[in-house]
């Protein structure tokens, strides 16, 4: 086990530079000048050069790569944004606790009501419960969440103000955004709850089960849920692999100064060291997650312990 | 009859399925006294597992549906209790063995606690007892009581299907419900597995179904035989009337698809045809389709003939005291091709 999880820890790392190589390449060849960008049109060419040369992308590739990976990786430094020359890691840390403001709670309430939903829905096929749980989860699911935070805010904010539209003076502004970023993902852990636990109704086990004499209660609590767990965990992890995040859409939408806002605007102004620094973040973060899930299977699943410890 | 610990009469089941209408039991009776051995014996789709989770009434909730008969074990009404009444009689008065003990266990569970459940819904002793219970049982089936922590998936087939056996004999039940107990097996542990549910079986005087399409099976194990096809019970009787005079033409075609080693015959028999569509099944005798005896009267109503007390079968025909019908054709399976 413990090999399992070293073996699993080198291979994140690997992962992890990778996605940081990627991501400066791509931002490398985006087209635009990030010198013209932040000192506008009318900069003289000898003002641009200097621009460049401050910045340091007048440097070859290679030479700007190899000092984007020693930074970032021997000495965890992001850099220092070129558009607003704060440094990146500063304005993650202040963002961060925003954007999971939004994203724990949001996450919380779309697992635990989307997943009591799909069991619901399960332990009711056919009947209108299910029906109707299906049928809400399609619209949520297929409706754009712009769209739908914008009929949020017309209606709760503007029509009955409940809550402010935007902003983060009160904690009160936080509500619509939590619970627009969790509707979607709600509708999806509620259908996926749902396909796993109707495969487990029927498996064979829990006929012995109920063969056995157990209330149908405890059925579902310890032979049908547990089994049913795998496929729900997976989509907790995307869940969770999203809250770092942030959605940009809705952090823009509730004008929320954000960590997916904070990207969208790196990319918009071909933001190097923003662009960079929040994708090995998201990249870290994401591989610790999906590490944790896998040992939660683990945890939950024998044959996989089995499998790991091989 | 009238006061047997087991009566099972004009059960019939309906599942339905993409709005068809699935007729899986048509009108089924028989009885069981204590400590007997019944043997339903028929093709896969016949109805078999059906009449048996009907007794357990562990019928899937959605779609399956008991739409006439009655049920009563020991004098009681089984399909008049109410769910709560039945969580007592499952397990403890009436438990079940599976057909594929590969996916009969759960596989997030220990065995040993898996074994432990029936005993703690049943038993009124406290944990460490209860433990020590399963522990026993795993032993009884020839499982070494350290495995009790171990998981199915680092257990065989045949260990497996011990498991699921200690789980259903776990409470000394009256009735046991055997559905093709070995079909999954290789035949070594088939032997064994049916070794042990015999020895156990006598050993608490359980009354046992078993449901099989092994006539040898039937043939070591069983009192009383129930041939069933389509949900008919077509031929009922003892293990000596079935064996020494079978009579409706399905039974003798089931015995004619039986291999015979002392002709050295080189092709085996087998019964023309599939069995019928339950979405579909055809009017009269359902199995006249497949008769090598069918006349245009099979097509309406059949009746049940006694050939004795014990033994009566559903067919037109008349057998005669030779074995030998009344049209003359000789009675067995069919040549094939």
């Amino acid at each position: 086990m413990y090999k399992y999880v070293i073996k699993r820890l080198i291979s994140m790392i690997i992962i992890v530079v990778c996605a940081g190589i990627i991501v400066f390449t791509l931002m490398y060849l985006a087209p635009g000048d990030p010198a013209r960008l932040q000192l506008g049109q009318w900069a003289t060419e000898d003002v641009l050069a200097a621009k460049r040369h401050e910045l340091g992308i007048d440097l070859p590739y290679i030479v700007q790569l190899g000092k984007f990976l020693y930074n970032t990786f021997l000495r965890f430094d992001f850099g220092i944004s070129w558009q607003s020359s704060m440094p990146v890691m500063g304005e993650l840390a202040v963002r961060l606790p925003r954007t999971l403001m939004i994203g724990i709670p949001s996450m919380i309430l779309s697992v635990v009501v989307g997943t009591v939903l799909g069991i619901f829905a399960a332990t009711h096929e056919g009947r209108l419960g299910d029906s109707l749980t299906m049928v809400l989860t399609m619209v949520l699911v297929s409706a754009p969440d712009f769209w739908v935070a914008l009929m949020f805010i017309i209606l709760f904010a503007a029509k009955l103000g409940w809550v402010p539209a935007f902003g983060i003076e009160s904690l009160k502004s936080y509500i619509l955004p939590i619970i627009c970023s969790a509707l979607p993902v709600m509708a999806v852990n509620a259908r996926q709850a749902r396909s796993s636990m109707l495969e487990v109704i029927r498996a064979d086990y829990i006929t012995t089960a109920r063969s056995k004499g157990q209330k149908s209660k405890v059925i579902v609590r310890r032979h049908m849920f547990p089994n049913a767990l795998m496929p729900i965990i997976t989509g907790v992890a995307g869940g969770l692999c999203k809250v770092v995040a942030g959605s940009p859409v809705i952090e823009s939408v509730f004008s929320i100064p954000g960590v997916g806002a904070y990207l969208l605007s790196g990319v918009n102004y071909r933001d190097r060291p923003v662009v960079c620094g929040c994708v090995v973040f998201f990249a870290l973060f994401t591989s610790i997650v999906v590490l944790l899930m896998d040992l939660c299977y683990a945890f939950l699943d024998p044959r996989i312990k089995a499998q790991y410890s091989k | 009859m009238g006061n047997q610990f087991l009566e099972v009469k004009d059960l019939e089941v309906v599942y339905t399925q993409n709005k068809k209408m699935v007729h899986a039991v048509n009108g089924v009776s028989f009885s069981l006294g204590k400590g007997k051995t019944l043997g339903i014996v028929g093709e896969t789709g016949a109805g078999k597992t059906t009449i048996s989770k009907a007794i357990m009434r562990i019928l899937p909730d959605v779609g399956a549906r008991i739409t006439n008969g009655e049920i009563y074990l020991n004098g009681e009404s089984v399909l008049d209790k109410s769910e709560e009444e039945m969580l007592d009689v499952r397990g403890k008065v009436v438990s079940m063995i599976f057909q594929d003990p590969m996916t009969a266990l759960n596989p997030l569970m220990t065995v040993g606690d898996q074994i432990l459940e029936v005993i703690e819904l049943h038993n009124d002793c406290d944990k460490k007892e209860a433990v020590k219970l399963a522990g026993d049982m795993l032993e009884m089936v020839g499982i070494p009581r350290v495995r009790y922590k171990e998981y199915p998936h680092q257990f065989s087939g045949g260990m497996k299907q011990r498991v699921v056996i200690a789980m259903a004999l776990a409470c000394n039940p009256e009735l046991l419900l055997a559905d093709e107990p070995t079909t999954a097996l290789d035949v070594t542990v088939q032997a064994q597995v049916l070794g042990l549910i015999r020895d156990l079986r006598e050993k608490y005087d359980t009354a046992l179904i078993l449901i099989t399409h092994d006539l040898g099976v039937v043939a070591q194990t069983c009192d009383e035989v129930a041939v069933i096809y389509a949900g008919q019970i077509v031929e009922y009787g003892t293990k000596e009337d079935l064996f020494d005079h079978p009579t409706h033409p399905y039974t003798l075609g089931l015995f004619g698809s039986l291999p015979g080693m002392a002709e050295g015959e080189k092709r085996l028999h087998s019964i023309v045809g599939l069995p019928p569509d339950p979405t579909n099944l055809p009017e009269g005798c359902k199995f006249w389709p497949r008769c090598p005896h069918m006349t245009e009267a099979c097509k309406g109503e059949i009746p049940v003939k006694h050939l004795s007390e014990t033994h009566y079968y559903r067919c037109l025909k008349d057998r005669n005291p030779d074995g030998t019908f009344e049209d003359q054709t000789k009675p067995g399976g069919n040549e094939n091709g």
